[in-house]
């Protein structure tokens, strides 16, 4: 058998092991571990997972996983998500929609501390939902905006998901985290807008609210005040070269723990959770990059990429056409793995697919982050419709997609955006990050 | 970010512990190298301090993980399973992961091994690798186990 044949039969493995729930870092590492064996042998296969395993574990890059997640941790004890949807609400919350708007708002805010899109739509929704159907908001508004505004998370850094690429792909996690700026600010424009258009045409969808004094405005202004200060330094410190992505996570963490302690929100239980959910979550997420890695060693020794780059040349070298077939699998895939799964498999078979095209690896992160996003929205998988659901038991998991609907539209022709203008993503760390 | 289960035993706490323990020393030396870097000042070897608390606390992180069964997986499939079935397949995964873990420990055992007379160590400090190997041994070790004791008190019951 050709080595093409046994990385092409691995990947058929995966996705069996995958879908029968195998953990994903376990699924990943033991069809690696196998093909690696039958291509090379089995000491070497061994040898070099160990390896692999300890390089996941010393690597200082990826210590930035842990703290960053420490930090929204921290920041979530300190209610930090009702405090940026009460700002947004106060400011927009008496315009067309505005409880909507802000929710997105909100979105935005604490997608900025926690990095995950679960994490924000559960967080956020907990607040904003309640609110809005408290205000006669249509239920699929309410919903919609909240699931749709959720994938935030994971669009604006620090996201999870761009750490988890920066590590497989070997691309600098700062220049990441800054490249998704402008994406993530246009994806939040396109939401907006999806909600104003909705609103302009149906406007009982959201009733008027009345408008918050300029002194409320203010108070909640400066309830957020720390919080975004902490944001802004933590980005931006990047964006400037003040520090790297790494010691702006340390950074980070030690603001919000000074942070929670100035709102009197830091005690031995608070602290406690904050740690153990800390360590769960990455621990869950090493795990995954190590199986990740172990699969992209044998994916990479296999030659199944050279193979998948010269059957995408049948395309005629058109451009166009292999983005779209690429977009249409990921999309596809995304339908059947969650978010996660989709990044570890599709990265070592497209990467190199792209790059001989000549696309750069940071706009494919940003690229495949986006289209992991939709995933987070549509059926089967859709976890934050999940997510949705679960706060508002009572509103049927239909009427949720129907409201993501319109959103989910939005997604679409953003990410043909992304891929018509890729220096969407490449003209900010081109210009910040020499 | 629902509130996580206590953390049971005190196997768990003492790895939560030692886990948000490594966590802070990582915090306080990355947050002290940036603002002495900022003051003109250069903390010799951050970076390798910074390396060994990531060891102690990913291998802490990687424990907590299996012991909390946190770890990801696709619910496509076993959300629409009957019970039995399902039971099956949940089975079959941790066995699975018990299979992985100690192929990894047999791996990190293999080099562990080979290098235990080189006295490898980093450039700076002279932080030597192997207590940061065995950590790492120690976390894998105790994950298969996990999944293995999970197996057995199944198959108990």
């Amino acid at each position: 058998m050709t080595p093409p044949a046994v990385g092409a039969i691995g990947t058929l493995v995966l996705l069996v092991l995958l879908t029968s729930g195998v953990p994903i870092g376990a699924a990943l590492g033991l069809t690696g571990l196998g093909g690696l064996a039958w291509l090379l042998g089995v000491e070497p296969a061994l040898v070099k997972s160990g390896i692999i395993l300890f390089q996941t574990l010393s690597r200082y890059e990826l210590g930035v996983l842990p703290l960053f997640l420490l930090m929204a941790h921290l920041c979530f004890a300190a209610d930090a998500s009702r405090d940026f949807f009460n700002a947004a609400a106060r400011l927009f919350g008496h315009r067309p929609g505005g409880l909507a708007l802000a929710s997105i708002g909100a979105c935005a805010g604490f997608g900025a501390i926690s990095g995950s899109s679960l994490a924000t739509a559960a967080t956020v929704g907990l607040v904003a939902l309640p609110e809005m159907r408290q205000r006669g908001y249509a239920d699929t508004l309410a919903a919609g905006s909240v699931a749709a505004g959720g994938t935030l998370g994971q669009a604006i850094p620090p996201s999870a998901a761009l750490i988890v690429f920066g590590i497989i792909a070997e691309q600098s996690i700062g220049r990441l985290f800054v490249a998704s700026l402008l994406p993530a600010l246009t994806q939040i424009l396109f939401y907006f807008a999806v909600v104003i258009t909705l609103v302009r045409v149906r406007p009982a969808m959201a009733p008027p609210v009345s408008r918050a004094s300029w002194s409320e405005r203010k108070q909640a202004l400066l309830r957020i005040a720390d919080m975004s200060l902490l944001v802004l330094l933590v980005i931006g410190g990047i964006a400037l070269g003040w520090f790297t992505a790494p010691e702006a996570a340390s950074v980070g963490t030690c603001g919000a723990l000074l942070l929670c302690a100035w709102r009197r929100r830091l005690n031995r239980a608070s602290l406690g959770r904050a740690i153990t959910e800390t360590l769960r979550t990455s621990g869950m997420i090493y795990l995954v990059i190590i199986g990740a890695l172990i699969f992209s060693v044998f994916i990479s020794a296999s030659g199944v990429s050279g193979a998948l780059v010269g059957l995408l040349s049948g395309t005629g070298g058109n451009h166009a056409l292999t983005l779209l077939i690429v977009t249409a699998v990921l999309l596809l895939l995304g339908s059947l793995l969650d978010g996660l799964a989709l990044m570890l498999l599709t990265t070592p078979l497209l990467l190199p697919v792209l790059q001989s095209m000549g696309y750069s690896p940071i706009w494919f992160g940003i690229f495949l982050v986006r289209a992991m996003e939709i995933g987070f929205v549509h059926p089967p998988i859709g976890m934050n419709l999940y997510v949705i659901q679960q706060i508002a038991p009572d509103i049927p998991l239909g009427r949720i997609f129907r409201g993501v609907l319109p959103f989910l539209a939005a997604d679409l022709v953003h990410l043909t955006l992304l891929i018509a203008v890729p220096s969407l993503a490449l003209v900010l760390p081109g210009m910040l990050l020499q | 970010m629902n509130a996580p289960p206590e953390a049971s035993g005190p196997v768990g706490r003492w790895l939560i512990a030692t886990g948000g323990a490594a966590l802070f020393a990582c915090m306080l030396i990355g947050t002290i190298s940036v603002i002495a870097r900022h003051c003109g000042l250069t903390i010799v070897g951050d970076i390798e301090l910074e390396q060994a608390a990531i060891v102690l606390s990913a291998s802490a992180a990687l424990v907590c993980a299996t012991h909390a069964r946190r770890h990801a997986r696709v619910h496509l499939l076993l959300n629409r399973l009957t019970p039995v079935y399902r039971t099956r397949l949940t089975d079959l995964s941790a066995v699975a992961s018990s299979v992985f873990f100690a192929l990894l420990t047999v791996g990190l055992g293999m080099i562990t091994l080979e290098l235990r007379n080189s006295h490898e160590e980093s450039e700076l400090l002279h932080i030597p690798y192997a207590p940061l190997r065995l950590i790492a041994l120690a976390a894998t070790v105790t994950s298969a186990t996990l999944c293995v004791t999970r197996i057995r008190s199944r198959a108990g019951q």
